[in-house]
């Protein structure tokens, strides 16, 4: 698969000598039509776009992305709905490659096979199911390999080495670091030193994989793991969506100036 | 099973083993030592809580058909909409209002091994005044469902039926809601 869009996104940045930006919001927050504007403007300074499809028991996550998710369930955000936003994003001039991110019930109700299947018609380049670990995901993640979608794998601090060199030969293009535990949106409480030495057990295993970052990244922790092939940042990202419906500003514009901020960091 | 062997000598010809359901821990407590009986001779009974009686809110997802999903990290029949989001459940109960329900309950249902109904708010609190009157126990609100379908299948069964009930926890953590539904303290 080494020719992803996702892959030759990585190639791209390490070119640059800089990390992969990946941005987080959840789609349709804080409603549709506006998701869609954010997501547009977002893509002008990220280089991959991380879509949420939110669910209402998402366990992985913490307050941030759980008001963005719930305001999104609220104003009536839909699976179809959230096919369409990523279909209609891809068509535009600077789409980036997209990585959908949810949770496997939701996979099971729409059906995996019908799930993979729209994915590749609408332009998902990766998928993240945060309840589907390895060694549950093998089928699935076969599955997501044989229509040319990347099924990301999680690792975090508390991975065994036995579980790591596994979920490493069986990951596709990119590999999630989950940087301390915690849910989404916690203070980072690992020093950036710790974190490295994690990332690079991981690349010690396999170098050519990307291995991005996330949970506890900011406009304030983001320079400092400037090491890694890309970083992830979410919570912060849906805390100014939040932000801006709260003082009545245009989403829009305050989420594009803060990934602009991010990207200067890192550049 | 000691305490049905030192009532009844052995393991009656029929017998009723009900206990109330919401996650499912208590009942494998109770119905552990009897699961490979054969079902005409010992019937396990779980009983949902069916939620207020005019409220299409529940959480009874053996009892009334809820689609297998994925809740909490485990397949399981589980109260949610065509999109997978999880419903709101309601019950009087707090122990059993949960929308999902063990992956052991839902293997049971499906090998027909064990029988899953539901019983309502207000069956429940029938059912704890009866009990109280009647017998020296105070069930708290979740083995109050059971109760209540003991109460609703005995007039039914025959003289040498024998029905067990798990009273599985204390009224006294409902005192509250029990004052405020049946006026009274306990």
């Amino acid at each position: 698969m080494s020719s992803s869009n996702l892959a030759n996104t990585f190639k791209k940045c390490k070119q640059e000598n800089r990390p992969a930006l990946l941005t987080y919001i959840v789609a349709g927050d804080p409603n549709k039509k506006k998701s869609f504007e954010i997501l547009k403007a977002v893509s002008l300074h990220a280089d991959i776009c991380e879509i949420g499809v939110g669910h209402n028991c998402n366990t992985g996550d913490g307050k941030q992305i759980q008001d963005s998710t719930y305001r999104a369930i609220k104003n009536g955000i839909k699976i179809k709905d959230t096919f369409r936003i990523v279909k209609k994003f891809k068509k535009t001039k600077n789409a980036k490659p997209c990585i959908l991110m949810g949770y496997y019930n939701s996979v099971i109700q729409y059906g995996e096979n019908r799930f993979i299947k729209k994915c590749k018609q609408v332009g998902v380049d990766g998928l993240i199911i945060v309840d589907l670990p390895w060694p549950e995901n093998k089928n699935f993640s076969k599955k997501c390999k044989r229509n040319s979608i990347n099924f990301v794998q999680l690792v975090s601090p508390t991975t065994s080495k036995y579980r790591l060199k596994r979920i490493i030969k069986d990951s596709h293009d990119m590999i999630y670091y989950i940087s301390m535990l915690s849910t989404t949106g916690g203070k980072l409480k690992v020093s950036p030193k710790e974190i490295l030495k994690n990332y690079q057990k991981i690349k010690k295993i396999n170098k050519n994989k990307n291995c991005v970052i996330g949970f506890g990244i900011t406009e304030k922790t983001i320079s400092n793991l400037k090491f890694a092939d890309g970083l992830v940042v979410g919570s912060e990202i849906c805390k100014e969506i939040s932000k801006s419906s709260t003082k009545r500003q245009n989403p829009v514009t305050n989420v594009s100036n803060m990934v602009k901020r991010l990207k200067n960091k890192i550049i | 099973m000691i305490q049905i062997k030192k009532e009844f000598g052995k393991v009656p010809k029929k017998l009723k083993l009900i206990n109330c359901v919401g996650g499912g821990s208590s009942s494998f407590g109770f119905w552990n030592e009897f699961i490979n009986y054969d079902k005409n001779r010992v019937e396990l009974i779980g009983v949902e809580a069916g939620g207020p009686k005019n409220s299409k809110k529940h959480a009874a997802p053996l009892t009334y058909g809820s689609k297998i999903g994925v809740l909490h990290g485990a397949l399981q029949y589980v109260i949610q909409n065509e999109d997978g989001q999880i419903e709101e459940t309601e019950s009087i109960s707090a122990g059993l209002d949960y929308p999902g329900v063990s992956p052991l309950h839902c293997f049971l249902k499906d090998a027909k091994r064990a029988r899953y109904t539901a019983a309502t708010d207000e069956e429940a609190l029938e059912a704890f005044k009866l009990v109280t009157k009647l017998e020296k126990v105070k069930p708290s609100l979740e083995p109050a469902h059971a109760f209540a379908e003991a109460i609703k299948i005995a007039p039914k069964l025959s003289k040498d039926t024998i029905i067990c009930v798990d009273s599985c926890g204390d009224a006294k953590k409902d005192m509250k809601i029990i004052k405020q539904r049946l006026g009274k303290s306990l």
